[in-house]
């Protein structure tokens, strides 16, 4: 019996990885998830793009992104980085090191 | 994590009301425009909820759901030992609602009652609670009424105007010498209050006549202090870290897994959360029932209240394994797996405002 609950407590304590933590992207697939995510030609958007000229970047746009990543890169990133950023190249370096290349 | 093991306690009964009067997001269409609110509606899966008339509170439908549970359950009324009343929406600043709630429902004066603040964990909590009055407090019956309005959300406000329902459930736990387990899981990171908060009209923010001007905030959104706030994104992030989570630690601790449960009843966020949280905790989605589309966002409500909507044929008729999860507001969070079933469960009931006794109701 308490071996099990020595087992139990293990498996209790091991995080869990987010998503599945497996695919990896490469920047320029990464900025054509945010065109799909906007629902926007491919190739509209540039690192340079102001977020704030972008007609549908809005609150709900912000949550579809932290689904993105969550699902595609395997972390959350933090909502309040998502909202100070000012350009495409700032959530591309939000995603960071997770990017590939 | 806080795990909580409870035997020899079963869920006998549940009903769910709202109130008889449907809104459309078609109402809105004049106020943020008819592509925009579509929009929304697309995201939160809500298109339609219930909303109370000017005059009738979260306890009347908490009441008339009682009501009708305990009629048609045949239980006696002195025989409840404990009230339990969870809501963000009382009747008064004080007294608490249960007193109240004791005397319409014509309960013993010799039970204890009780109000308990909690938001969408509330139905996990206020079972928790109820579990743990009659394993390790000798009660034998205990009357769990769980329900909001949402009377503080501003209408000029679209990251809430059109999201909330109102409804008032009733839920009937009791001793038995049933031996299966609830196995509970609960949270809570207060780190997250300011995200979901209704800043003013409290203590620590009295209302005045500068709480309850309506001004600018960010998104051309307008609303008060003394109206509720919420921050979609930071909610969104909260739910991703800690939903998965709890209902993995919940499901080693009770030795269960995704396929011998029958269903995972969660709080009814919105679609785009629940679906993607399903997505990502890989439950088929025909196991993760689904009620805001008929009845919104109705807070601690939404878990009796999506039981009674998806699940109240077959829960009526047979026992099956449940996995119940809330989260929100708090921010607080809570799992359990059960088996449920063959139990009391009425229709959803549709309160009209003419159905309260506006006399015993004050």
């Amino acid at each position: 019996m308490r071996i099990k609950q020595f087992l139990l407590r293990i498996r209790l304590l091991i995080p869990i990885r987010n998503g599945d933590g497996k695919i990896k992207m490469t920047r320029s697939e990464f900025i054509s998830e945010i065109e799909n995510l906007l629902e926007i030609d491919t190739g509209s958007l540039t690192g340079e793009t102001l977020l704030h000229n972008i007609e549908r970047w809005d609150s709900l746009a912000v949550v579809g992104f932290i689904a993105m990543v969550d699902e595609n890169l395997g972390f959350t990133p933090s909502p309040k980085k998502i909202t100070g950023s000012e350009t495409i190249e700032d959530l591309v370096k939000i995603a960071g090191s997770h990017l590939e290349g | 994590m806080a795990l909580s093991r409870i035997r020899g306690i079963r869920i006998s009964g549940i009903a769910s009301a709202v109130p008889d009067q449907a809104h459309l997001p078609s109402e809105f269409f004049d106020r943020f425009g008819k592509k925009e609110v579509l929009k929304i509606v697309e995201n939160t899966g809500v298109q339609k909820r219930y909303i109370v008339p000017p005059g009738m509170c979260a306890s009347d439908l908490c009441v008339a759901a009682a009501d009708r549970l305990l009629t048609e359950g045949k239980w006696a009324r002195e025989s409840i030992d404990a009230v339990i009343f969870l809501s963000q929406s009382p009747d008064y600043e004080l007294p608490f609602n249960a007193a109240t709630i004791q005397r319409r429902l014509r309960l013993s004066t010799e039970g204890a009652a009780f109000d308990v603040n909690l938001g969408c964990s509330g139905y996990v909590y206020g079972l928790w609670l109820a579990g743990s009055l009659i394993s390790g407090g000798g009660m034998r019956r205990v009357l769990l009424l769980m329900g909001d309005t949402s009377t503080k959300v501003s209408e000029e406000d679209r990251s809430v105007a059109l999201l909330f329902g109102d409804a008032g459930t009733s839920t009937i736990v009791e001793k038995t010498a049933e031996k299966e387990e609830f196995t509970f899981v609960l949270g809570t990171d207060g780190r997250g209050e300011k995200n979901l908060i209704i800043p003013a009209g409290g203590c620590r923010k009295p209302a005045d006549e500068t709480t309850r001007v309506r001004r600018e905030a960010e998104n051309g959104n307008r609303r008060s202090e003394e109206e509720l706030y919420m921050n979609g994104a930071e909610i969104f992030a909260f739910s991703l870290a800690e939903v998965p989570k709890m209902v993995r630690q919940v499901l080693v601790a009770s030795e269960k897994t995704i396929e011998t449960i029958d269903f995972v009843v969660l709080h009814q966020a919105n679609k785009f959360i629940l679906e993607y949280l399903a997505k990502r905790m890989k439950i088929p989605r025909d196991k993760v029932p689904i009620s805001l589309g008929e009845y919104g966002n109705t807070s601690s409500a939404s878990i009796p209240v999506t039981m009674t909507h998806c699940l109240r044929e077959q829960l009526s008729r047979k026992k099956m394994n449940l996995l119940l999860g809330g989260f929100g507001v708090g921010y607080s969070w809570g799992a359990v797996t059960c088996t449920v079933g063959e139990i009391v469960m009425p229709q959803m009931i549709f309160l009209s405002l003419k159905d309260i006794d506006k006399e015993d109701a004050q």
